[in-house]
């Protein structure tokens, strides 16, 4: 039997299913199409925000570097600062999970290690329990970075081993000098100088002995120097090629012997090799000249000549050819584009002086015969012809002209005034003229065919400096965000200013700025273009107007801008200008920032910080940096304040070395004796130098004690960095001596004990949650105090836990101590006075075991605050100090109350009983019971029954209130309802429909919301539109009442706020002609116009009350 | 003629409703298991999850019933995946692009829809057999009701998880708010973690399907209990 194969069955399936697969196919590659760049788009947007979370200080993100020859590395980009300095790298990192998926890391790392690990994304999807494992790991690890070797024990321990390797490569990378790798031939570069980890480029040169050379750089991308590689022959023919290091001073720093041959080499190739060695082991050596005379000679041209083309940026560089067109020529500018029809681009010349010799421009032409002719020519600053250099010559049949226009060219070279002198290749020299007339013609016009700008680009000129003459745009190279200058001259065509042109752009945006800089450095900035949406250009453009004003500071105000993206942008734009116009920061090198009382105690200092405040060290609470004209810190003046007897504040100056300076008294409620012998000692300490202490005779013994121990406090913290050393050593002590469950809060800057001076004001309160999985309440095993200590041989900052340790088998308040730092032996006696007196205070604070009764408030009397705090927050509670209530008619404060780990309020407010006031606090406790104490009642006669009321209430029996007192009580429901309901962020006020619709209707941009009410006065309420949570607009709203009909109004302003928006009205109580009155509102046109105020009389006084109203409202606000 | 119409009207409305109520696919068919846990940690994720579902399982129906008649059947489940495949990519690009958060919440259950077995059933157990029109209102009705079943148990889930139900997280172009229901920071706090994962969601939707099971039971007993009494009325009422 025979198989049959239905061949017309077979080709249906095989049509169907390419049918299937390609109409699959065709959908999804068209959906494809059309999502691609969008992802892309999130996916790099992702990308960035990593980077930017690794090194949240850096100005950029250079250019993506591939790294290749790595497991996990595939590139890196370097963190640079607004300098452009390399802050560190942030390496693309991709490996494969357990699971066998992707694993993305961005893995932040600097000088110290590591920075930050950011997880872009792990698995194909980001989900399951794993992720969640990992993602906490990570977060760990950014936490403390000696979590990295802890792994993950549970979960995804495969895939954290991987991402640890990860790391690890990371970290290796960027020790290996930045992972590179280098270019083939690079490392002999590097060897001429010492710590140089890379090399730039290399540059052709074309001079008499140097071929190329390439800059390079150390640590942080820091310039060494070039390494120079060039060649000649001795007078014996030997071919001579060394590679030469001259660092930034343009000294010898190393040497190579590339080549050495031919000729007859024999007898001093040893010599010379000889020689190159003690050059490398000593550049000084240079200068003793071996006995091989003719190779040393031809070195040192080879060297004469790199240290020439080092020195005036490039004598011998492709530049040459520009510089040979003028006399005394030693550098050019950049070279600028330019779309005439012959030339395209120039380069300006100047001599040594940095004095502009003129323009050499490069234009190319074609011949009537079809030569195709490129010339380079000079034109000096009268226009004049001051040499050429023919480029090109070809195509057509150049043949029989070539010569004779070189020759011409030779000519010109001579005299330039030969070039007036035509040639008898015609045809050429017609085209060489028209270069010529063109380049001309360029250079006198400031920039006729140069680089053309858009009107919109060319008003945003105009919009800087209005009055300016504008010269060419210039292109500028090597910046980040420059792309061009300009030069806006006055009418005599003297210099007014120079314009920047920097462009920002990141992830498909792009912001523009103009900066102008004049001749007194001052600087304004002027908006160019963006592809932001309009509401958005709106606050960048108000940010530049408060930049020019001077009401901000383009860096430190950021968060004030309302458009942070843009701001941070135009900062970075704004630093990267001043460094090329060589302006200094005022915030770096401030004149003045310290009171006069400070500066002139370190007289030294060239400029001084902002007032620092410190809150770890017992007296002193601020200090001021002061910097040298390098921006080195020389010193720092703290201001101390004494809680002695009398309220006394001083500055002490310090040496960088925290050795004591001067002491300087600035307030004191001391007087006559011990004023005078404060004064006294002062004086005599301040011509020492020597902290001596008085004698117990002396009337300010104890306030010049306390100052003694005020510049030791001073002179510890800048010793050493106190908070810093604690921060990192806080966690381990807590878990160390109270158990892993343990955690801490930091108790903020107030705490003192008193005979130990040496403990700090902050101290660490320690908890541990509770273990049960519903909540409950934590337990608080003890605190942990810091000590600094400071005597004659001893110095230390120490941790010093007190209460239930866990390395304690007795449940007791003990003690125990860590060090945070250390020098000298350490006196037990002074650390156990300080350990049993914060033992015995910690005692003091726990509840004993028999408390005191409570004494039981008595109602009659009126509650005081305490006493319903204690009765309404029981056991006990902690309360900090009443927040003000705004906009209620009840309560005028509230206190945020603690207790048992749960959280309450206490409410203060009054009610009006007849002629009588009523006070009251209503406590609304975690669970959103409330219970009301009585304070004060004035004469109220029904007191008694209002008191049985309340304590039945507060007992939870609900209480009938009888007819006398229930008026009372219902306002006394009211008042306990609003504090229950109470939200501290809510507005005080609600807003009105009428008002958010003008959010609703588009009237304000998009993603604009209305902000807070400001009552204006009785009549008018103003309320902000926020754009960008900035408010930049008001609404107005108030209410008119005509015959009997009330209209609430809401007039909205524009952000110029005295354009009106828009009228928006409301009417409850039925006005028969609303509608009509609402179509005449709702256009500025009509609203204005009047042009439909043809109804009855009441219609006509309605709405011209109305158009009052919002005339006042207008002036008002204005 | 108008018994067919009746008909074809009540095929078409028993095609869109059964999926609803009657026979959801979660909490009567138990299909859908592994998004009904997985996504349902939040509202948002849920609602995202089946709306995107909902796109899938129409585009799926729609053409599988379209090409009914030329997919030779030696290859209809190949074809069927294929086509379902399609518009999961689809969905997934899509996604990617405009709801990007949507996008990172879903993760690997997105693409899990291509093995679903409510998209896979429905396109093997109706659309092959029944016409365009109906298979629409099979897919609505059934990504309707997988809808409703998710979202139910997330509502759940994130206020007993959370204590609040949060919008805006997901669905970036809203305003993001809490609404606080279990849960107001610093003041009181009633959620229980454990919802939030996957015992919680087994817990929850274990006990949806025992009171639907419950109610079910009831009713056909009801329905029992009340023949019986028909049946006894009658039979007193013939003496």
């Amino acid at each position: 039997m025979k198989l049959k194969i239905d061949w017309k069955h077979v080709l249906s399936v095989v049509a169907v299913l390419a049918l299937v697969g390609g109409g699959a196919g065709a959908i999804i590659g068209t959906v494809n199409a059309f999502t691609e760049g969008i992802i892309s788009s999130h996916s790099q947007d992702k990308e960035t925000a990593a980077f930017r979370e690794c090194f949240p200080d850096a100005a950029s993100f250079s250019d993506l570097v591939e790294v290749t020859g790595k497991t996990y590395v595939t590139g890196y980009r370097s963190a640079l600062d607004a300098s452009g300095n390399e802050i560190g790298k942030g390496y693309v990192v991709t490996g494969t999970s357990g699971f066998g998926a992707p694993i993305n890391l961005i893995v932040g790392v600097n000088e110290e290690g590591l920075v930050h690990v950011n997880l872009v994304s792990y698995g194909p999807d980001n989900t399951g329990g794993t992720t969640n494992v990992i993602e906490g790991w990570i977060d760990s690890i950014n936490e403390d970075p000696a979590n990295l070797e802890n792994g993950v024990t549970t979960g995804a321990s495969n895939s954290a081993g991987v991402i640890r390797e990860m790391i690890a490569e990371a970290l290796a990378s960027y020790e290996g000098g930045g992972s590179t790798p280098l270019p083939d031939g690079a490392q002999k570069y590097l060897d001429l100088f010492e710590g140089a980890t890379s090399v730039g480029d290399e540059v052709t040169l074309s001079g008499t002995y140097l071929t190329s050379y390439r800059e390079v750089y150390g640590a942080n991308n820091a310039l060494l120097g070039r390494g120079y590689l060039g060649a000649g022959t001795n007078g014996f023919g030997v071919h001579i090629e060394i590679l030469v290091g001259l660092d930034t001073n343009y000294a010898v720093t190393g040497m190579s012997l590339e080549d050495y041959s031919g000729g007859t080499p024999a007898e001093t190739e040893d010599t010379i090799k000889d020689w190159v060695d003690s050059v490398n082991e000593d550049p000084s050596n240079f200068d003793t000249a071996p006995s091989a005379g003719a190779s040393y000679a031809t070195i040192q041209s080879i060297v004469t000549e790199a240290i020439s083309d080092y020195q005036d940026g490039g004598s011998s560089s492709e530049n040459q050819k520009y510089l040979d067109l003028f006399e005394g020529a030693a550098s050019t500018g950049n070279e600028v584009t330019v779309t005439g029809d012959y030339i395209t681009s120039y380069r300006e010349v100047y001599d040594s002086a940095n004095t502009l010799l003129g323009r050499a421009y490069l234009g190319a032409g074609t011949n009537n015969f079809g030569v195709h002719i490129e010339i380079l020519v000079g034109l000096d600053t009268n226009y004049a012809v001051t040499g050429m250099l023919l480029e090109d010559y070809s195509g057509g049949n150049p043949a029989e002209t070539e010569d004779t226009i070189k020759d011409w060219v030779d000519s010109v070279n001579e005299d330039p005034s030969n070039f007036e002198t035509a040639p008898s290749a015609g045809a050429s020299y017609a085209t060489i003229q028209s270069i010529v007339t063109e380049a001309i013609s360029d250079y006198q016009n400031g920039g006729s065919s140069s680089g053309e700008l858009t009107e919109e680009e060319q008003a945003a000129y105009d919009a800087l400096l209005p009055d300016a003459i504008w010269g060419d745009v210039q292109s500028v190279e090597g910046h980040d965000f420059v792309k061009t200058t300009r030069l806006a001259l006055d009418d005599n065509g003297d210099t007014l200013a120079t314009v920047y042109q920097a462009t920002y752009e990141q992830s498909g945006d792009s912001l523009g700025i103009l900066v102008s800089v004049d001749a007194d450095k001052n600087i304004k900035v002027g908006y160019y273009t963006s592809s932001y949406d309009a509401a958005y250009v709106t606050g960048v453009k108000g940010w530049i107007e408060k930049i020019n004003n001077g009401t901000v500071d383009y860096r430190d105000d950021i968060a004030t801008s309302g458009c942070e993206q843009a701001a941070y942008s135009i900062a970075a734009m704004l630093d990267e200008v001043k460094e090329i116009a060589g302006i200094t920061d005022p915030t770096e090198n401030p004149d003045l920032t310290a009171p006069e009382e400070v500066t002139t105690m370190l007289p030294a200092a060239s400029s001084w910080s902002e007032k620092v405040s410190i809150s770890n060290v017992w007296y002193a609470y601020a200090y001021y940096s002061a910097y040298d004209a390098e921006g080195e810190e020389i010193g720092r003046v703290y201001a101390v304040r004494l809680e002695t007897a009398a309220d006394n504040t001083f500055y002490v100056a310090l040496n960088a070395d925290a050795s004591f300076v001067e002491v300087k008294l600035i307030s004191t409620a001391l007087t006559d004796t011990a004023l005078t012998a404060l004064n006294e000692w002062i004086s005599s300490t301040n011509s020492s130098k020597t902290l001596t202490a008085p004698d117990s005779e002396n009337a300010a013994a104890s306030e010049i004690n306390s100052l003694i121990g005020a510049i030791e406090d001073a002179q510890r913290d800048y010793g050493v960095n106190v908070e810093e050393d604690i921060s990192a050593k806080i966690g381990e002590v807590v878990t160390k001596n109270f158990g892993e469950n343990a955690k801490y809060d930091t108790m903020g800057g107030n705490f003192t004990l008193a005979g130990t001076p040496e403990v700090g004001k902050t101290y660490y309160s320690v908890y541990v949650p509770s273990s049960d999985p519903l909540g409950g309440t934590p337990t608080y095993p003890g605190n942990v105090y810091v000590a600094n200590i400071k005597e004659d041989s001893y110095s230390a900052t120490l941790l010093i836990s007190v209460g239930d340790l866990v390395t304690d088998e007795v449940s007791d308040v003990v003690s125990a101590v860590d060090v945070v730092s250390e020098t000298g032996t350490r006196n037990e006696e002074t650390v156990n006075r300080i350990s049993t007196a914060l033992v015995e205070y910690y005692k003091g604070t726990l509840p004993t075991d028999e408390p005191d009764e409570p004494v039981e408030p008595n109602p009659a009397d009126g509650y005081t605050l305490e006493e319903a705090m204690n009765e309404a927050f029981t056991p006990s509670c902690y309360y900090e100090s009443a927040t003000s209530i705004d906009g209620s008619s009840i309560f005028t404060e509230y206190y945020d109350v603690t207790y048992e780990g749960s959280q309450g309020r206490m409410f203060t407010g009054s009610i009006l009983a007849g002629s009588e006031t009523i006070s009251f606090y209503v406590a609304v406790d975690n669970a959103d019971f409330t219970s009301i104490y009585i304070s004060s009642w004035g004469e109220y006669e029904h007191i008694s029954a209002l008191l049985d009321w309340a304590s039945s209430y507060n007992n939870r029996e609900e209480p009938v209130a009888g007819a006398d007192i229930s008026d009372v009580v219902a306002s006394l429901k009211t008042a306990m309802n609003e504090a229950s309901n109470f939200d501290p962020d809510a507005p005080s006020t609600s807003i009105p429909d009428i008002v958010n619709e003008f959010i609703e209707d588009g009237t304000y941009a998009s993603g604009s919301s209305i902000g807070a009410a400001t009552t204006i006065d009785d009549t008018f309420t103003s309320y902000d539109v926020l754009l960008l949570g900035e408010p930049f607009a008001q609404i107005v709203t108030f209410n008119v009442t005509v015959e009997s009909h009330t209209f609430e109004c809401a007039l909205a302003f524009a952000d110029d706020a005295y354009s009106i928006r828009g009228l928006k009205i409301a009417n409850t109580d039925g006005y028969t002609n609303f509608e009509d009155l609402k179509t005449w509102a709702s256009s500025i046109e009509t609203l204005f116009g009047g042009s439909n105020l043809t109804g009855d009389e009441t219609y006509y006084a309605v709405a011209t009350a109305i158009y009052d109203q919002c005339f006042n409202a207008y002036l008002a606000i204005a | 003629m108008g018994e067919t119409a009746l008909s074809l009207r009540e095929e078409r409305k028993e095609a869109f409703v059964s999926g609803i109520w009657k026979a959801n696919p979660l909490f009567v068919s138990l299909l859908g298991m592994c998004p009904a846990l997985a996504v349902t940690t939040n509202f948002e994720s849920a609602i995202g999850m089946g709306i995107l579902f909902t796109f899938v399982l129409l585009g799926s129906n729609i053409f599988v019933s379209l090409l009914r008649k030329i997919i030779p059947e030696e290859v209809t489940t190949p074809c069927y995946i294929v086509i379902i495949a399609t518009f999961v990519t689809v969905v997934k690009m899509i996604c990617e692009a405009f709801l990007p958060e949507l996008y990172t919440s879903l993760g690997v259950f997105l693409s899990l829809l291509v093995v679903n077995c409510i998209v896979l059933g429905r396109s093997e157990a109706y659309a092959s057999k029944n016409t365009v029109l109906n298979s629409t209102l099979d897919a609505l009705g059934n990504g309707i009701g997988f809808t409703w079943a998710i979202c139910a148990i997330a509502l759940v889930r994130e206020i007993l998880g959370t204590g609040m139900i949060t919008f805006g997280r997901v669905f970036t172009f809203i305003p993001e708010y809490s609404l606080p229901i279990l849960k107001l920071e610093g003041v009181y706090d009633y959620s229980i973690e454990f919802f939030q994962r996957s015992l919680g969601g087994f817990l929850v939707l274990g006990i949806a399907l025992a009171i639907i099971a419950a109610a079910s039971s009831y009713k056909k007993n009801k329905a029992k209990v009340d023949a019986l009494n028909a049946k006894k009325a009658a039979a007193e009422g013939g003496k």
